[in-house]
């Protein structure tokens, strides 16, 4: 909804890796907003990781503070450096959040992973970029940037900012995984949540396994006990019908007869 | 069955199916290798797995062996390419369609000269981990219940970026099946 709301899903078909992102920033957060802070989100945010631990303590401090509707969600806040996916007021600290879901959605005929390589540049420029929209309209006062991807992206996008000081000093960037939210979503216990609040979790969790967020949990029983006999198709030439005979249309060219363009 | 095929070829939908759902599988195994990886002291040396793939040949068109590389997280960077370090180099590799029997992954290690090194594999490198385990004109191998050592003939020594011998260990792949197993049976073999 808040994706169509802030004009995000243009129907030209183009840049289908963007909109899609959008509509899952929009689908989640949007609909996690509907919970108490410290009943969903919070548990959350709470996961991300930092590359020193006394930011982490300061991020969970923060984040242990809000309570129920405070926190105010600006979703794609224009900017001169550009739209970061939302920024969150939590009292009077900015917590920006920036969200990847797939990247590359070509062929990668080559091979050799230049799409994900591009990816990380283009998110480390990204992140570069926030960064200073954040340390600019927190004036001098701390201020978090949150990387919410798949587990590898975040992983590879992780190791390629590391010991590069493109971040702004005063912003914070953790590394969060679509993979830990739906984990922390499966372990929120339900008993504490209303029933239409359950809903709401249960969607988001339903949606979170449908984008291919669960941890690897084996090989299925269904997968295992499906039965594939070794027949396959096969092309036999011998059963083609043999009367049939191929005929190549053969037509004569005249030297000098050609298309004369004669305006 | 026989009759299936002929009118509709279900068979080969039902196969097909079983591939991509398999390779959906292990798609999240391969996230959670670098997860439980970093978590053990592992750096993870290429983002994707490695494989062959060939239009050429129809045996090309269906990746079956998938290799993924690591190395410990606390050994020294190479002079000449600090992405990877003077260590040994672990592969672990899945093999769906093994000469005898049924899918199994493999935990491979590698020592090297790395003088040999100037740049970080890419997926298409696959056969230089691939073919110690496989190539007999190239490497003596040795197999015995599911442990595999290999060395390349002199000869071949610089092709495969200065391998000095290669080591693995075959499992039932179907046995891993969650972070535990990957932690336990795999990472802490090493």
């Amino acid at each position: 909804m808040l994706a169509d709301i802030h004009n995000k899903l243009s129907t030209t078909g183009s840049n289908l890796s963007d909109r899609l992102e959008d509509l899952l920033t929009g689908n989640f957060f949007g609909t996690i907003r509907y919970l108490p802070f410290e009943a969903a989100l919070g548990h959350i945010l709470k996961k991300a990781r930092f590359e020193q631990d006394d930011e982490h303590v300061q991020w969970s401090n923060l984040i242990e503070k809000e309570r129920g509707f405070d926190a105010v969600f600006e979703f794609w806040p224009k900017h001169h450096e550009g739209e970061i996916d939302l920024r969150l007021r939590l009292g009077g600290t900015f917590a920006g959040i920036e969200v990847k879901y797939l990247s590359g959605l070509s062929s990668e005929d080559d091979g050799d992973a230049v799409d994900l390589q591009i990816d990380y540049k283009e998110s480390r420029n990204q992140l570069a970029r926030y960064a200073r929209m954040l340390a600019e309209i927190s004036e001098g006062k701390t201020a978090y940037l949150i990387f919410l991807a798949p587990f590898v992206t975040m992983k590879n996008v992780q190791e390629a900012i590391r010991s590069r000081s493109i971040i702004e000093p005063g912003v914070h960037l953790g590394f969060l995984s679509w993979e830990d939210v739906l984990e922390t979503l499966n372990e929120l216990s339900p008993g504490d949540l209303d029933l239409g609040r359950k809903q709401i979790v249960q969607d988001m969790q339903e949606l979170l396994r449908r984008k291919g967020f669960e941890r690897f949990t084996g090989f299925t029983q269904n997968l295992l006990a499906q039965e594939v006999s070794d027949e396959h198709y096969q092309f036999s030439p011998e059963s083609l019908n043999s009367t049939v005979s191929w005929s190549w249309n053969t037509q004569t060219l005249k030297e000098e007869e050609h298309y004369v363009f004669n305006a | 069955m026989s009759s299936t095929l002929k009118t509709k070829g279900e068979n080969i939908t039902n196969a097909v199916q079983v591939l991509q759902e398999t390779y959906k599988s292990l798609d999240l195994l391969f996230a959670e290798l670098d997860r439980v990886g970093k978590e053990e002291g592992f750096v993870s040396l290429t983002p994707r797995f490695l494989r062959w793939k060939s239009d050429a040949y129809p045996e090309g068109w269906l990746t079956t062996n998938f290799i993924k590389l690591y190395q410990k997280e606390t050994d020294s960077p190479l002079p000449q390419l600090d992405e990877v370090r003077e260590g040994t180099l672990y592969g672990i590799e899945v093999e769906l369609q093994p000469e005898i029997g049924y899918p199994i992954i493999s935990l491979n290690e590698y020592s090297y000269d790395f003088t040999y090194w100037n740049r970080l594999p890419s997926i298409s490198d696959h056969w230089l981990y691939h073919n110690p385990f496989y190539l007999e004109n190239e490497f003596n191998i040795n197999e015995e219940n599911g442990k595999w050592t290999s060395a390349p003939l002199d000869k071949y020594k610089k092709r495969y970026w200065g391998l000095l011998s290669a080591t693995g260990q075959d499992f039932p792949l179907a046995e891993i099946s969650s972070p535990e197993d990957i932690r336990i049976k795999l990472f802490r073999k090493i």
